[in-house]
């Protein structure tokens, strides 16, 4: 096998950016680098839209009576404020961007299995971006991003179906590209690159896949029942047929449960990656890493009811399923366990996506253990709907799953673009997002014990105090997530060359050019050596995880 | 320095990601099985939904089971069983590499699913004329024998005829069938017409690929070497055929008190 | 130099026994609808569910799509990892069947237990449909209607 070696008076060399410049070639790409950058742009803009329905959330809970025009005004905002960032922004957001882009790289393929069916998740999720912007345009929708019935099947007047057909079509686009990841990892992996000498990011997107293929069809077929029964008017949740509107909240959580699983593991992997390089160490537990991300898959479906308590399921099940919740806590407190351990006696360098990959960790952990106590069955009926609940998932989803993605984003974007952003302005945008998180989720805490319920759009005036930090910290959070915008983008331009492994990774990806050719690497490579071979000790620039090997 | 020496003889028909067929044809099974799972999945809904509503409502259920004609619901899984057994020919056929043999069974295996859907279509008319289609046509009552019509009066015949010679319990057929429907019945019409139209499309898709099939095959896309195409819609075939094994029981035949 | 295996290519007696084989499962699941099992089993006249009924039809079903799963769709012929794959979306699915019935039947139980949510209506639930109301609540443009109350239903029709 070569060493990559960059020699920089030669003239450029073709890269996956500069092969072509159509836009045709950019539409009808099959390499997954470009869809990767495809999908980048499509989730950015989807983001900024539900961060717009964010701020109307946050500027109508300003006042006690509220300052939106009508009540109907906040249901539409927080509904599709929730539909999009789920399912337009957190649920793509590594497998897409981060997967596509890495995952050939890590395990030394030229491409992904399917590279047109990898073109078409993207198309597909274009078009379903394109009609939720269409019913966002022309008036929203008011259920609630969990679309229970009766009210969203027989009583909302709002685009219920139109909604509920992008949210179907963009569940295609999930279930082919998990099903594009997990036969790419089957099948695809380089000679020598064993399962496990896989990079740790590559396990948690293949237990990210399974879920994606195992779930998401029952929300689709979900949906279709709940469609049906807007459209005729009769359908299997109607209770005066003898049907249970609560059946309806099983079958969608039983989705919408993994889902979060979906939207946390890929950023776990993340976490691995820039954890070993900047700790400059092996991961204290690779096989503890590999397999719970498995275990979190499993355990995770068997959980979905802990968002039912009280909505009527029998106390019994209730138990069960409070006990199957602590049970999926376990997995996941080894993988913080496991990274701590790595940073512990680690030559720690605290480069941006090193400080995004802290605060994640230490917000994730508090969202985590408040998600314990929901799943608590005697708490939780006091903390069922009220705003402990929305803190707890911003903290695990916005302290932890995007704090993941952009610490993925500024960790690859050398890789990806050839370029490094300027670092000084990184690491203010990090503790930027930190502090203006902290200030707007924390709050919610407290006023969630104290009562303060979800989804109101008024409240009693005791709770302004609270409201107004959040939504004074959701401003700062707020710039917190611009300023990586503007120097992100200033770097393609001004920024210095990367070279191929500027953070000195021993991880596959780092061993070709930034950005990779085409066809990723010159030839394929042979892994022979252990992953996260940090020990060796070895310069810059070298690429020592591929040794040479004679024929 | 050593290179990943390759031994494709055909080395350029094979897509620019796998290095050799045997590593396409691998994978693309796993895809394929990856979305059938899915599939499982997808379907598995509406029977998880049946099994906790025929708990609930064992007696409207059970009802519902004998307003729907059993007979027609085996004559159609032995109908789509022969049709799968059409298509594992046309995957052999395909294996041997013998285009004309996977067109005609292909072509075969239209016309039994074409049958199918026939035969589909003609259980929908009889339930629209027996009052069961769940909305406005559906009605507590069931219909007198004069109002439903000359075809489904026939297969009335039939079904008397096989109560009175051959299961001897002509009275208590006679007896149940007039009584009025449960109001929880049209739920089981629901769920009846929901999980047979959605296997329905299924299958109207898969006639579709198989003439798209077909058309390659004429063009000489299919080889002994590469006929992944049609042994993956094979499988999908095939599940197609499993869902009705299982939707044929739990529908037509809890009949039993 | 990588692990081919040869294409096994399926003989079609093979496909032809697995056929009849299929036919004659077919038949025994329809003598065995017409048969009440239960009465056999618990011989005397039962109330409720047929179980044995379900039970057995359930697992002729089951092996009808075994075989056509290791025959005609090569399964038996195929590496392990195959294997994994299809018994995956199967156990998935029995994760979903398990967990929500183990939720149905604990609801109500035992009798004076802590009450789940009312799924079986009070005996007036039965009675003749009434006509439904004569301005549908969702054509106006006004924001949403009363909840459901028991009874009530769009398509609800009298007997003519």
């Amino acid at each position: 096998m070569t060493a990559v070696t960059y020699i920089p008076d030669y003239a450029p060399p073709e890269t996956y950016l500069n092969a072509s410049h159509t836009i045709r070639s950019w539409l009808l790409t099959k390499d997954h680098k470009r869809i990767g950058i495809l999908y980048m742009i499509s989730i950015t803009i989807m983001f900024m839209v539900a961060a717009g329905a964010a701020a109307l959330i946050r500027i109508n809970l300003l006042s006690p009576t509220g300052l939106l025009p009508q009540p109907l005004d906040y249901n539409k905002a927080f509904t599709v404020h929730g539909v999009l960032m789920v399912w337009w922004f957190l649920v793509p957001s590594v497998p897409t961007v981060l997967g596509n882009f890495l995952i050939p790289l890590m395990i030394g393929a030229r491409d992904l299995a399917f590279p047109r069916l990898n073109l078409a998740s993207w198309y597909l999720f274009v078009a379903s971006a394109i009609l939720v912007l269409g019913v966002v345009l022309f008036g929203g929708v008011d259920t609630g991003w969990t679309f229970y019935s009766p009210y969203s099947s027989l009583f909302s007047n709002t685009h219920v179906t139109l909604t509920i057909v992008a949210i179907f079509i963009n569940g295609f686009s999930s279930i082919l590209t998990g099903l594009n990841f997990i036969v790419t990892i089957h099948k695809m992996r380089a000679p020598g690159m064993t399962w496990f000498r896989m990079p740790l990011f590559c396990w948690s997107m293949y237990a990210t896949s399974v879920i994606f293929v195992l779930a998401t069809p029952v929300l689709a077929i979900t949906l279709v029942l709940l469609a049906i029964e807007r459209l005729l008017r009769i359908g299997i949740f109607d209770a005066a047929l003898g049907g249970d509107p609560v059946l309806f909240q099983h079958l969608f959580w039983f989705y919408s449960h993994p889902v979060v699983y979906i939207q946390i593991l890929p950023t776990f992997g993340v976490a691995s990656e820039v954890v070993t390089c900047f700790a400059r160490k092996r991961p204290f537990g690779y096989a503890a890493i590999a397999f719970s991300s498995l275990a979190i898959a499993l355990i995770g479906f068997l959980v979905w009811a802990h968002h039912m308590f009280d909505a009527g399921i029998s106390p019994y099940s209730g138990i069960v399923f409070s006990f199957l919740s602590f049970a999926v806590a376990v997995p996941t407190a080894i993988k913080i366990f496991s990274w701590t351990f790595t940073l512990h006696k680690g030559s720690i360098a605290l480069e941006t996506p090193m400080l995004y990959i802290l605060g994640f960790m230490g917000l994730f952990t508090i969202g985590g253990l408040t998600g314990v106590m929901l799943a608590t069955l005697g708490l939780d009926m006091h903390m069922h709907d009220t705003y402990f609940v929305v803190a707890h998932f911003h903290y695990v989803m916005v302290g932890g799953a995007v704090m993941g993605y952009m610490a993925g984003i500024h960790f690859w974007w050398p890789k990806m673009t050839g370029k490094m952003f300027n670092e000084f302005w990184g690491k203010i945008a990090a503790a930027i997002t930190f502090i203006g998180f902290n200030l707007t989720f924390f709050p919610q805490y407290v006023m969630g014990y104290l009562g303060m319920p979800r989804r109101y759009y008024s409240y009693p005036p005791e709770f302004q105090v609270y409201h107004v930090l959040s939504t004074a910290g959701a401003s700062i959070l707020a710039f917190g997530y611009l300023l990586p915008l503007v120097y992100l983008l200033w770097s393609l331009k001004y920024g210095r060359d990367a070279g191929p492994n500027p953070y000195r990774s021993m991880s596959l990806e780092w061993q070709t050019e930034s950005p990779p050719p085409t066809e990723n690497f010159e030839h394929t490579p042979i892994i022979s050596e252990p992953p996260y071979a940090y020990d060796l000790q070895l310069p810059m620039g070298s690429s020592a995880a591929m040794k040479l090997v004679e024929a | 320095m050593s290179e990943h020496l390759v031994t494709e003889i055909s080395r350029s028909l094979v897509p620019e990601q796998f290095e050799d067929r045997h590593q396409q044809k691998e994978s693309s099974t796993l895809g394929m099985w990856t979305f059938l799972a899915t599939e499982i999945l997808f379907f598995g809904v509406l029977f998880a939904s049946y099994t906790i509503y025929r708990h609930q409502w064992p007696d409207a259920f059970r009802r519902g089971s004998l307003d729907l004609k059993w007979y027609l619901g085996g004559l159609n899984t032995a109908v789509l069983l022969l049709s799968s057994f059409c298509m594992a020919m046309a995957v052999h056929a395909a294996a041997l590499g013998n285009s004309g043999k996977i067109i005609r069974y292909l072509a075969l295996t239209i016309l039994i699913g074409g049958l199918f859907l026939a035969i589909k279509g003609t259980e929908y008319y009889i339930e629209f004329r027996e009052h069961l289609v769940p909305g406005p046509n559906f009605r507590i009552d069931p219909p007198a024998e004069e109002q439903t019509g000359v075809v489904v009066g026939a297969f009335d015949k039939f079904e008397k005829w096989f109560h009175s010679s051959v299961l001897h319990d002509e009275d208590r057929y006679e007896h149940e069938r007039h009584l009025p429907r449960p109001g929880n019945e049209e739920l089981f019409m629901l769920f009846y017409f929901i999980m047979t139209a959605i296997h329905a499309t299924h299958m109207i898709i898969g006639i579709g690929v198989m003439i798209v099939l077909i058309v390659m095959a004429k063009r000489g896309a299919f080889s002994a070497k590469y006929h992944n195409p049609v042994e993956m819609f094979g499988l999908y075939w095939h599940f197609v055929d499993i869902v009705w094994v299982f939707l044929f029981p739990a529908l037509y035949l809890l009949r039993q008190p | 130099m990588a692990e081919h295996e040869e294409e096994h290519v399926v003989s079609p007696l093979i496909y032809l026994a697995v056929l009849i084989a299929l036919m004659l499962l077919l038949a025994l699941t329809l003598v065995a609808a017409f048969v009440d099992l239960d009465k056999i089993m618990a011989g005397r006249n039962h109330q409720g569910t047929a179980y044995w009924n379900m039970t057995v039809a359930v697992l002729i079903a089951m092996l009808k799509a075994t075989l056509i799963i290791l025959f005609f769709m090569h399964v038996k012929y195929q590496p392990r990892v195959n294997w994994a794959f299809v018994m995956a979306g199967f156990v998935w699915l029995g994760i979903l069947m398990t967990l929500s019935l183990a939720d149905y039947m604990s609801r109500n139980y035992p009798p004076g237990a802590p009450k789940s949510a009312p799924f079986a209506p009070s005996p007036d639930f039965m009675r003749p449909p009434q006509r439904p109301p004569t301005n549908v609540p969702r054509a106006s443009a006004e924001p949403a209607g009363p909840l459901i109350s028991p009874g009530h239903s769009f398509w609800r029709h009298t007997d003519t």
